[in-house]
């Protein structure tokens, strides 16, 4: 890491720590036929105005989870939200009555999903799904809506040609510029983007990723992005949350968690990066498998897998610790290594 | 489109061919011929014979196909009955709509109420309504359709005197045998309706239309129910097979002078040409309707429309 | 909720070693989830009270079904009738219970021809493939192409009336589900590689089909058969009524009914009971049909 990355990051971190979204103590469970799964075990989270937010974590942990409890489109049953508040401009989105979410849905917060093969409708034509988001919202005839639709799908790189196909006349990458544009057609305030490019091919994700950036930063959109790849953190993200379990275990600014990982998971989570500068050195990947969800270890939830677990670790949650700024880490030995 | 429209509707050809000659065969090889019913029980097996001979009865086989299918697909000219003398086609004709009648009631009854029962049960999945609704489901599957349209005979004529107990030329006479009919073709509607619309309601895409902020009554309705309803036409195809089957079972209890009756009454007097003519027509009734309902396929998927 | 799903998938992969073990496995899993389902449960306890009462039907009927009491015509039921008497003063309720051996002989009889034949016919088609599958397969599209009820009610008429012809009649026509079936599975598993694999070794054809094909169908056809028993009930009460079937004086249920009928108005019991008694029958095989599916392919289940 030279100097330049260093004031960007600061700079990042300075500019506009206005809270758009604060979740706090958020729990989701869902009730399945075996017994009760913990998906969010008390995640408290504030997403800032103008920020790109890293939710990184391994599948299954929680993090689509999260985005969805914002929307509150959980699928209820089986899941449901037991506890928490989601603020956003003072109002409590949870306690919200299902007419006033629905204005919300799509026009302050949107989300894109991770598989542009399933996200759209198969039946409608594109351009018919896009105009339908911005007749929801705005006070637009059809034909305005329409000529709208086209302006968002050419800035997803789409020509107007397109508008009356189906969806699967769409390749993956297609399909997900036009999730994008569906999603942006409103002028969110927050974006939701639930691992975005995982499906698609890596030529395609740089694409996608660049696109969403200069969409982000002509709309002046925040953006809550849901990721296990760390190399798509380092490249779009301000702030970082690492999730394991259904908690976040670490929080920081970008160059907070990549110069100084804290949690055992973080710094497991990095070691398992390939690294060109360390050719010499073997992988070393987290041993062990997530644990299940339905029977979750006491204390710290981490301690099975963690190389510096203790008995302590196995009785005691651990609380969040300050780290410096706004570095914080949920780990017993954190302030000892300290 | 138009190519695969062309090959279904010549492909019927061959089928209609084969029903005539299946009919045709069938009714050779049992045992039981037209004369007793047309002499009465004391003709002498002299009359019967000199009988047989004249209608054509004592030539062989291939010979009465051959007649049968050039009077039928050549003259068109599905003969005239051994017993009334009076013209198949023409009596078809004035029965058909009948039947007509009380099949396409039914369909509607069964869609009407078999899509909304299975909607509300796949999205109130494991409540009471799911519950109630597959319970209902399944009693109108179980119930033999003329004893449910006895009970609401009782009820209904009986009781309350509102309809009449037997076909007596007005449409309300249609009323009991089409619900009756049509409930039990719901089932298997709202039980395909609700298993389809349980796989798609779990779908990304209309995960994708609530964040929108659409309507739960749009969502349901508008983007789920069109990719559900694709097996549910499949199932609406199949349970036209059984409808067909229950209106002239109908038919028959309501005294509609139906195609059901009268095939029915043909078969028992061994009346060929009624019983051939009606089964050929039914056929390629029930042929066309099974087209139509392919083509609603592409109407509702475009995935389809682009196969083809 | 993909997250959720994956972790819950009931059939890890398990290699092929202990095949003996996982099958009991299978067989004990599928059990318990079927024992799960009330609704196969309420079913399955009924199919077995009926059998009991078919078997026992002479000790458990109150009176004999045939004997006629004429001091004791069209009784409205009460403690000593509880479903009543007829117009020959013969008791409903024991005529019900002998009727369900008729009822149901004709339920499973015409099952097991429909059974028969379908598994025959597919095996042929799906086993020889190319042209005579082709033609097995195109005729079955014309035979179909004539509503199943309406086939099977001509062929009853020409047949001549009688329970047995009627269970020809009710076999005959519902094979074709069974064609289909049996030809699908055969085709599925000769796509698999585990056939290659035995073809390579030189497995005989029969040996192929027995070890690998049936116990591949026998799900669905188990799910199939259970399901269409109520059906075909369902038909042959219906051919009875329209006076096809079971002729009276037998105590078939859809007879009975169809003898009833001209004293609806003032004696609904006459057409009450023997109704209930096919609804309650088709609905049991129904819901352990139903439960049975569930539990046999859990990939099924809502």
């Amino acid at each position: 890491m030279d100097g330049t990355d260093m004031i960007n990051g600061t700079e990042r971190q300075e500019r506009g720590r206005e809270t758009l979204v604060d979740i706090r103590d958020l729990w989701v469970e869902y009730r399945i036929d075996g017994g009760v799964v913990h998906a969010v075990n008390g995640v408290d989270l504030t997403i800032h105005k103008g920020e790109t937010l890293g939710l990184v974590g391994e599948t299954g942990a929680g993090k689509t989870s999260i985005a969805k409890s914002i929307l509150r489109v959980l699928p209820d049953p089986p899941s449901k939200i037991t506890a928490g508040q989601i603020f956003m401009d003072g109002e409590d989105l949870l306690q919200l009555p299902e007419h006033k979410m629905r204005r919300i849905r799509g026009k302050k917060i949107s989300m894109i999903f991770q598989d542009p093969m399933t996200a759209l409708n198969p039946t409608v034509k594109v351009g018919a799904q896009i105009a339908e988001a911005i007749r929801l919202h705005e006070k637009m005839n059809k034909s305005e809506a329409a000529v709208r639709a086209v302006e968002m799908l050419e800035m997803v790189g789409i020509t107007k040609e397109r508008y009356t196909d189906y969806p699967h006349q769409f390749s993956g990458g297609m399909k997900q510029r036009v999730v994008i544009a569906m999603a942006m057609a409103c002028h969110p305030e927050l974006l939701l983007a639930d691992e975005p490019t995982t499906a698609l091919d890596v030529t395609v994700q740089a694409q996608i990723l660049d696109m969403m950036t200069n969409l982000k930063k002509e709309l002046q959109t925040s953006v809550l992005m849901i990721t296990h790849d760390l190399g798509i953190v380092a490249e779009t993200c301000d702030t970082v949350a690492v999730v394991y379990a259904g908690e976040i275990v670490e929080y920081g600014t970008m160059m907070e968690i990549f110069d100084e990982p804290s949690h055992p998971y973080t710094i497991g989570l990095f070691g398992s990066l390939p690294s060109i500068d360390r050719k010499d050195k073997r992988l070393k990947p987290i041993h062990g498998l997530m644990p299940d969800p339905m029977n979750l270890p006491s204390g710290c939830k981490f301690h099975p897998r963690c190389p510096y677990a203790t008995e302590e670790c196995r009785n005691t949650v651990p609380r969040m610790e300050q780290m410096g700024g706004s570095h914080i880490v949920k780990c017993l030995k954190a302030r000892e290594k300290k | 489109m138009l190519k695969y429209c062309i090959k279904r509707l010549l492909w019927m050809i061959p089928v209609v061919l084969g029903v005539a000659f299946l009919t045709f065969t069938l009714m050779y090889f049992v045992p039981g011929d037209p004369t007793s019913g047309l002499l009465g029980v004391d003709a002498t097996e002299e009359e019967r014979d000199a009988l047989r001979e004249e209608m054509g009865l004592n030539d062989p086989y291939i010979v009465r196909l051959g007649r049968f299918f050039k009077e039928t697909f050549i003259d068109f000219n599905l003969g005239t009955s051994y017993k009334t003398k009076q013209d198949v086609g023409q009596q078809i004709r004035e029965k058909l709509p009948n039947t007509m009648r009380v099949c396409y009631f039914s369909v509607i009854i069964s869609v009407l109420v078999g899509i909304p029962l299975g909607v509300i049960a796949a999205t109130n999945q494991y409540s009471w309504k799911d519950n109630l609704s597959i319970l209902l489901s399944l009693f109108f599957a179980s119930m033999p359709g003329f004893w449910f349209a006895l009970m609401l005979v009782m009820l209904l004529s009986v009781k309350w005197g509102l309809l009449p107990t037997i076909y007596d030329g007005t449409w309300k006479s249609f009323i009991i045998p089409c619900i009756s009919v049509g409930l039990a073709g719901a089932a298997g509607i709202a039980r395909q309706t609700r298993s389809s619309m349980l796989e798609v309601i779990r779908q990304d895409y209309i995960t994708t239309a609530r964040a929108k902020g659409q309507t739960e009554m749009k969502v349901i309705y508008q983007h789920a129910l069109k990719n559900a309803l694709i097996p549910v036409i499949t199932a609406i195809g199949s349970q036209l097979a059984a409808l067909v089957g229950s209106s002239i079972i109908a038919e028959t209890i309501f005294s509609i002078p139906g195609i059901g009756t009268y095939m029915l009454g043909a078969v028992n007097a061994r009346d060929y040409p009624v019983v051939q003519g009606t089964i050929i027509i039914i056929a390629l009734i029930f042929s066309l309707t099974i087209f139509i309902v392919d083509l609603l396929y592409a109407a509702v998927d475009p995935r389809l429309r682009s196969q083809y | 909720m993909n997250e959720v799903s994956k972790n819950a998938v009931p059939f890890p992969a398990e290699a092929d070693s202990d095949q003996e073990l996982k099958k009991t496995n299978q067989f004990k899993e599928t059990m318990k989830r079927l024992l799960k389902n009330k609704g196969a449960i309420v079913g399955l306890i009924f199919i077995i009270l009926l059998i009991i009462l078919m078997i026992f039907a002479e000790q458990i009927a109150p009176y004999n079904y045939a004997q006629q009491d004429y001091t004791a015509i069209f009784q409205k039921p009460s403690l000593k009738h509880p479903f009543g008497t007829d117009e020959l003063g013969r008791d409903v309720l024991s005529r019900i219970i002998v009727g369900s051996r008729l009822s149901l002989r004709m339920g499973l009889l015409s099952v097991a021809i429909a059974a028969t034949l379908g598994i025959i016919f597919g095996s042929i088609a799906g086993y020889y493939g190319g042209a005579v599958d082709n033609a097995l397969m195109r005729f079955l599209d014309i035979y179909q192409s004539i509503p199943g009820t309406i086939f099977c009610v001509a062929l009853a008429a020409v047949l001549g009336p009688g329970m047995n012809n009627t269970i020809i009649a009710v076999g005959v026509t519902s094979m074709a589900g069974y064609a289909r079936l049996i030809r699908a599975s055969i085709m599925q598993v000769r796509e698999m590689e585990y056939i290659e694999a035995a073809r390579s070794i030189n497995a005989k054809d029969s040996r192929i089909l027995l070890k690998h094909i049936i116990p591949n169908a026998i799900s669905p056809l188990i799910v199939s058969i259970t399901m269409s028993i109520g059906a075909c009930m369902l038909i042959a009460a219906s051919l009875s009524f329209i006076g096809l079937g079971a002729q009276p004086p037998l105590p078939e249920w859809g007879a009975m009914l169809s003898a009833g009928r001209s004293q609806m108005r003032e004696r609904g019991y006459l057409v009450i009971f023997p109704g209930l008694a096919i609804m309650m029958s088709v609905l049991a095989f129904n819901l352990l049909g139903d439960g049975l599916r569930d539990a046999l392919d859990p990939r099924l289940r809502n």
